[in-house]
């Protein structure tokens, strides 16, 4: 077991903040080198490198290794990791198993396209790591439960960015719902991406393939199917295509559906069913208790809104800040500033690799949630109504949506 | 009424769909699956389309894109039929990917002797991905094949067969890992992990685990990497229930810190029964951070922490247990908490912690808990009871009204108390509350009575049925679409008052690019009613009905000529209360012979909510002879005149009050600001009038440019009358002439008009204008007036609108329609002629008094605006009368003329005559429709 650990002096600061159940954020007063988390960081692009600095900011974590696919990201990558310490001893990477390999690394932060996200969060608890991986957990539902399985079973700390989980203004409103003072609550209405949710399977045409430096093509593409590069796929054509990403149900489902199953109390499960209830694939699932999940457009309160009904009030907030709340007795005095800041997130990950509890966002949560946008996905594809059992993790009798739970993976990528 | 999100997307969702489309995904065909999506429902459609992919697979020239539409195809949509075509891909590293693709999902047997016999015949990277599906779908029947791969020396294949028998994870398949526990690396790791997940299995299906302890716990030493280590740590629990809780008491202890988090992790699967008592005891023991780490754990599994538990643990000496502890209370509570939690606040804790007590404490559900705070506050030290105060009222604990009055006389919880006496009293406790006022108390303490008296009666008229919204929408009314944001409204009632924006930021916007209204039903002391405001604009509405008892309440109190304080209070809280019943009262009090009352009336009237206080303000205004009720008049009119409620003359009529009223810069400069915003052609000879002043220069000529180009005005004055001749003008000969710089008209004796006659412009037909002029009365009788927009008749004659001039004192300052229905306006009235011709007047001042601004023998300026379907005339510089003719009736545009009226000889002079046209084109502005108090 790595000594460096070995808290020999805890005193860790302990100010918890009044009527939320934020964890102690704590920074240790004098970080030393033995005593620091080593972190090795996989794919950064431009959100890989926004966490990254939320990493950097902490002074117990040490970064000495980056890995990207791309040559230009991987350099400036590498380059950021050196002038923030002032040295030239952060490593790169092409390959992220050559990473994963490094015996002193102790956590990796993956913030690799949507596609790769399960493989690399499960290469890494394999190898020992603790993981940060970014939304969304998975681009399958068989994927994910194969990283949370992986990491309950090898003991690892996991932590998916979704961050809002640790941002005041949604703790407010998941509260109010959690505590009983929204009644029972019976309608949970969660924001997608866009208007349209459905995914596309179309292929680029040709381009020459890059060299391996400057952009190694079979790493980015993972356990994706094989196909001829085009840089295209890299940039914005992986948003609404079904080998590398869930599309909009995903993209912000990801978030306010985990939130609204947090409000519930449904981090061990998922809806039961599911049905699309429009042309633009807004989906109406039911939870075994009765109540209702509405995934839709046009909450308020600027991006990943969610809203949040009780048979005796309401609450809605979003990425501004700002929080509706009914009764108006209910109304907390504090101003909630907007955005979406990773930083407590990152610290509450970092916390809990040192005391090996659970961070907010645990594996076995963001599957459970991120199953629940799967399952609408599946709705929205096969054009009908899906029943779901959360015990057995399958579709009753329903071959066809069975078959869509997992795919296969291209080798040497598999899981 | 659907909720909008149910609403079948409108042609405007659409559009945006395409628009995203367009920008976001900038090739995608749309109906690129639709023949899936089609097929998919459909068994016909489904067959046909399976053969058609399995020609594609056997066809030999073939795209890549063509392969992989058809395996994906085949992985939904598949039957067995399409196994043996996929076998034989299985095979070429080309296309191995692509079959598991369509073979790894499917139900069949089929497909596992298809990936068995592939896994024979294929080696490197192939056949790894074999294994991956192999072990994916868990057969069971590749266990013999699988392990003969364990001893192959290609390292990679013989760890891909370890994790894929470890998945497989039957006891004849764990049992061949065994052996290879002893390999090398990396080979070893592999077998162990495969150990691992088999473990796991054997345990779910409830398989016989004999002699597999011990080899897991073999694993829990070094140089087993960690996370085997950290494996074999939780597995072995798992596999060993009976020696768990031991086992974690123990590392728990130990010096291995992050193997002892580990183990506190772990007690969220123990199974069974876990005793609480041996894990707390040993709490205290722990390191910080653990303590925490335990409790939430425990608490998480809702089976073992009582509240005596919890209860001690609020004596903690570690804050985060105690903070933790005073959460789980919050959610487990009873009444039995509250001596514990009010216990610890004796203790005077730091912020956060107190904070969180006093949230508990608030939170807390179940029988007894009342009585328990109850008892809790009246035996309680100050330190408590502050806290205990604001908890019973905010619980709405009215049996505690006594007990808190008992309190008053502590200075440190007067303030709490007081509070928490207006959060709470019921209509009984009202009088209590108006006895408070007697005893002299400092200011602050008086004010915060009259807070609290305030939120009380408020409250309490609202239960008893005041005011409510009842219902709410947002959208184009009354046809559609709208919105209901009821609760949205609803929640912006704070005290009974309702302060609303109709905007998009407040509703979201159900009909993009359209202006849309609000529109609130409501219900006040039982009577329905209804108001709305434009987007844009903000929604107000004060509560306006107070219960007759505590009116009655209010009439006692204001009768207390022995208690001067009391009546001074309740002046306060009537201002603050509003609504008409208290402005009668107070209204009365504004002409007090005590100097103190009427500094109170007129102090709460300047700060009176709804425009039914503009007019005493003005009339206060104009009136007083104190500096601050004049300042405090002007203020508060200014203000409830920015409220834009009122049609423009009237608004326009009060301001030009006002001015009268004013005598310093400041007052001005108030007045400036207030009409500055009323932007309508009318505005602009006021604020000329202010212009004048040298201090005002700079604003004024700021807010004449703003008004003029919001109403898109370019062209300045132009003089009608050169002051030498008659050029322009066309009229009567003989009846005319130009007289010392000044236009005559006069009528002689000998020679008598039999009808009226007038004095054309050629100059146009004017429709949107300023007209101004100078005018004198020189004979002892006359009658003449300003016929504007107005229609040419044979022989020098007009008929139209004519503001008039005359002798007779009621006269000078009416309108009149010449030829047509007669006396139009009254001076001091603003007509509307509605759409059906029916007439509605609304009197803004008295005629006597705008009379008196008349001078009958000297010169006086004339003005009138005529600005679409209103005429506002103004004689020296105040609003005289104001006609909106939108009947049959109206004209928009026509000839000006002055008028000779038959009758007695009379001399009348004119000078200074000047017109401004009003270009209409590029107007903004945007009709505002008065309500009228």
């Amino acid at each position: 077991m790595n000594r460096r650990f070995f808290l020999k002096t805890a005193a860790l600061s302990t100010a918890a903040t009044l009527s939320s159940s934020f964890r102690s954020y704590s920074a240790l007063a004098q970080a030393s080198p033995n005593e620091r988390i080593v972190m090795g960081a996989i794919g950064l692009g431009g959100r890989g490198r926004y966490v990254l600095g939320a990493f950097l900011q902490n002074a117990d974590v040490q970064v000495v290794a980056v890995c990207d696919a791309m040559g230009l990201r991987r350099a400036q990558a590498q380059k950021m990791v050196n002038d923030h310490y002032g040295s030239q001893d952060c490593a790169a990477y092409i390959d992220p198993r050559e990473l994963l390999e490094r015996s002193d690394i102790d956590a990796v932060m993956i913030a690799t396209g949507d596609n790769n996200h399960a493989l690399m969060s499960l290469l890494a608890a394999k190898a020992g790591k603790d993981i940060f991986c970014e939304k969304p957990m998975s681009v399958t539902l068989g994927e994910s439960r194969a990283v949370a399985d992986t990491v309950r079973r090898f003991g690892r700390i996991y932590q998916c960015g979704t961050q809002r989980r640790n941002l005041s203004n949604f703790v407010f409103a998941v509260e109010l719902a959690r505590s009983g003072a929204l009644g029972r609550v019976h309608t949970v209405l969660a924001e997608k991406a866009w208007p349209d949710c459905g995914v596309h399977f179309q292929a680029l045409e040709p381009q020459s393939e890059p060299s391996y430096t400057q952009l190694a093509w079979d790493v980015w593409l993972g356990p994706a199917a094989w196909r001829p590069f085009n840089l295209q796929y890299t940039t914005s054509f992986w948003r609404r295509h079904g080998d590398f990403s869930g599309g909009s149900i995903t993209e912000w489902g990801s978030h306010t559906v985990d939130l609204c199953q947090w409000a519930l109390n449904a981090d061990h499960t998922s809806a039961i069913r599911y049905e699309a209830i429009n042309e633009t694939g807004d989906v109406e699932a039911v939870y075994a208790q009765g109540t209702k999940l509405i995934l839709t457009k046009g909450l308020r309160f600027g991006s990943c809104p969610i809203r949040l009904e009780g048979d005796e009030g309401w609450v809605e907030t979003g990425d501004s800040g700002e929080i509706e709340v009914f009764p108006a007795s209910l109304r907390s005095d504090r101003k909630f500033a907007g955005g979406y800041p990773s930083d407590n997130h990152v610290r509450d990950f970092l916390d809990c690799v040192r005391t090996r509890q659970q961070p907010r966002s645990h594996a076995e949560a963001s599957h459970r949630s991120i199953t629940t946008c799967h399952c609408a996905n599946i709705a929205v594809r096969l054009g009908r109504p899906v029943t779901w059992d959360p015990v057995l993790e399958e579709f009753p009798g329903d071959d066809q949506a069975n078959r869509l739970r997992s795919r296969a993976c291209r080798e040497p990528w598999v899981i | 009424m659907n909720p909008f999100w149910r609403t079948k997307p409108s042609w405007v969702v659409l559009s945006t769909l395409a628009l995203c489309a367009l920008v976001m995904a900038a090739e995608v065909d749309p109906d690129f699956d639709a023949a899936i999506a089609s097929a998919l429902n459909d068994p016909e459609k489904r067959q046909a389309l399976q053969t058609e992919c399995l020609e594609t697979l056997l066809s030999p020239d073939l795209v890549w894109e063509q392969r992989y539409r058809a395996c994906r195809i085949l992985a939904m949509i598949g039957t067995e039929e399409s196994v043996d075509p996929l076998r034989a891909l299985l095979l070429d590293p080309k296309s191995s990917h692509l079959a598991r693709i369509a073979l790894e999902p499917m139900p069949y047997p089929a497909v596992d002797s298809a990936l068995r016999a592939a896994l024979e015949e294929t080696s490197g990277q192939v056949q790894i991905g074999i294994m991956a599906s192999i072990q994916h779908r868990r057969d069971e029947q590749a266990v013999d094949a699988l392990s003969l791969l364990l001893s192959q020396s290609d390292v990679e294949a013989a760890s891909a067969a370890c994790l894929a028998l470890g998945h497989i994870g039957t006891i004849e398949a764990a049992a061949t890992l065994i052996p290879w526990l002893d390999a090398e690396e990396p080979l070893r790791t592999a077998a162990a992990e495969a150990c691992l997940i088999a473990s796991e299995r054997m345990l779910q299906d409830g398989a016989s685990i004999q002699g597999w302890p011990l080899v897991i716990d073999r694993l829990q030493r070094k140089p087993w990497p960690r996370q085997i280590r950290a494996g074999a740590f939780r597995l072995l629990l798992l596999m060993e229930p009976d020696r768990a809780a031991k086992r974690v008491l123990d590392t728990m202890k130990g010096q291995d810190f992050l193997l002892a988090g580990l183990s506190v992790a772990c007690i969220a699967e123990l199974q069974g029964d876990v005793v609480t008592e041996d894990f707390l005891t040993e709490l205290p023991g722990l390191p910080l951070a653990l303590q925490v780490s335990l409790l939430e754990v425990l608490l998480e599994r809702q089976d073992s922490v009582s509240l005596n538990h919890l209860h001690g643990l609020l004596e903690s000496p570690n804050e985060s247990v105690r903070l933790t502890a005073i959460r789980w209370i919050g959610e487990q509570g009873d009444f039995t908490s509250v001596e514990p939690l009010c216990l610890a606040l004796d203790r005077n804790p730091g912020r956060s912690e107190t904070q969180a007590l006093l949230e508990t404490l608030r939170r807390l559900q179940g029988p007894n808990v009342q009585e328990a705070l109850l008892s809790a506050m009246r035996e309680g030290s100050t330190h408590r009871c502050a806290g205990l105060i604001d908890v019973l009222a905010r619980r709405n604990v009215t049996e505690a009204w006594s007990s808190m009055i008992d309190r008053l006389d502590d200075p440190s919880l007067r303030p709490v108390v007081i509070k928490a006496l207006g959060d709470l009293a019921c209509l009984e406790h009202i009088p209590a509350l108006f006895d408070l006022l007697d005893t002299t108390h400092d200011d602050t303490t008086r004010a915060r009575i009259e807070s609290a008296l305030l939120t009380a009666i408020r409250r309490t008229s609202q239960q008893e049925g005041s005011f409510q919204v009842k219902e709410a929408y947002y959208g184009l009314m009354p046809e559609g679409p709208w919105k209901n944001v009821t609760d949205i409204v609803q929640a912006h009632v704070v005290e009974g008052q309702l302060n609303i924006d109709a905007s998009n930021q407040v509703f979201g916007d159900p009909v993009p690019n359209q202006v849309k209204t609000l529109r609130v039903g409501y219900i006040e002391n039982g009577i329905p009613g209804r108001i709305e405001a434009i987007e844009g604009q903000t929604l107000t509405k004060s509560f306006q009905g107070v219960l007759p008892e505590i009116m009655e309440l209010f009439r006692e109190s204001l009768n207390r000529k022995d208690i001067p304080a009391r009546i001074l209070s309740s002046l306060r809280v009537l201002g603050r209360l509003a609504g008409p019943e208290a402005y009668e009262l107070i209204i009365e009090r504004t002409n007090d012979q005590e100097v103190l009352i009427r500094d109170a009336a007129i102090r709460a009237l300047a700060d009176w909510p709804d425009l039914r206080a503009v007019h005493a303000l003005v009339n206060i205004a104009g009136i007083t002879e104190e500096i601050t009720h004049r300042v405090l008049s002007i203020r508060g009119s200014v203000r409830l005149l920015r409220q834009a409620l009122l049609p423009e003359p009237q608004t326009l009529a009060l301001y030009d009050r006002l001015i009268d009223a004013a005598q310093t810069v400041d007052e001005r400069l108030l007045i400036l600001s207030g009409l500055s915003v009323v932007i309508h052609p009318a505005t602009l000879a006021p604020i000329r009038s202010l212009h004048d002043l040298e201090e005002a220069r700079t604003e004024s000529e700021l807010a004449l440019q703003q008004i003029e180009s919001s109403l898109g005005i370019q062209d300045g004055f132009v003089d009608l009358f050169d002051g030498t001749s008659l050029e322009g003008w066309t009229g009567e000969p003989g009846l005319w002439q130009v007289e010392e710089g000044c236009l005559l008209g006069q009528t002689r004796p000998e020679q008598p008009l039999s009808k009226n006659t007038f004095l054309i412009w050629e100059g146009g037909e004017p429709e949107d204008f300023e007209l101004k002029f100078r005018y004198r009365m020189d004979s002892k009788w006359v009658n003449s007036g300003i016929q504007i927009r107005s229609e040419r008749l044979d022989g020098h004659r007009v008929k139209g609108y004519q503001p008039d001039i005359a002798r007779e004192d009621w006269i000078t300052g009416i309108c009149y329609e010449e030829g047509g229905r007669g006396i139009l306006a009254r001076r001091g009235e603003h007509v509307t002629y509605d759409s059906q011709g029916e007439r509605h007047v609304v009197r803004f001042a008295e005629e006597k008094d705008l009379g008196d601004l008349i001078h009958p023998e000297d010169w006086n300026d004339y003005h009138v605006v005529a600005w679409k379907d209103t005429i506002i005339t103004r004689i020296n510089g105040r609003v005289m009368h104001a006609v909106t003719d939108t009947s049959p009736h109206a004209r928009r545009h026509g000839v000006l003329a002055f008028q000779l009226h038959t009758g007695p000889p009379m001399r009348i002079l004119f000078k200074e005559i000047a017109l401004r046209t009003l270009s209409t084109a590029d107007s903004t502005q945007k009709s505002n429709e008065g309500i009228l108090p």
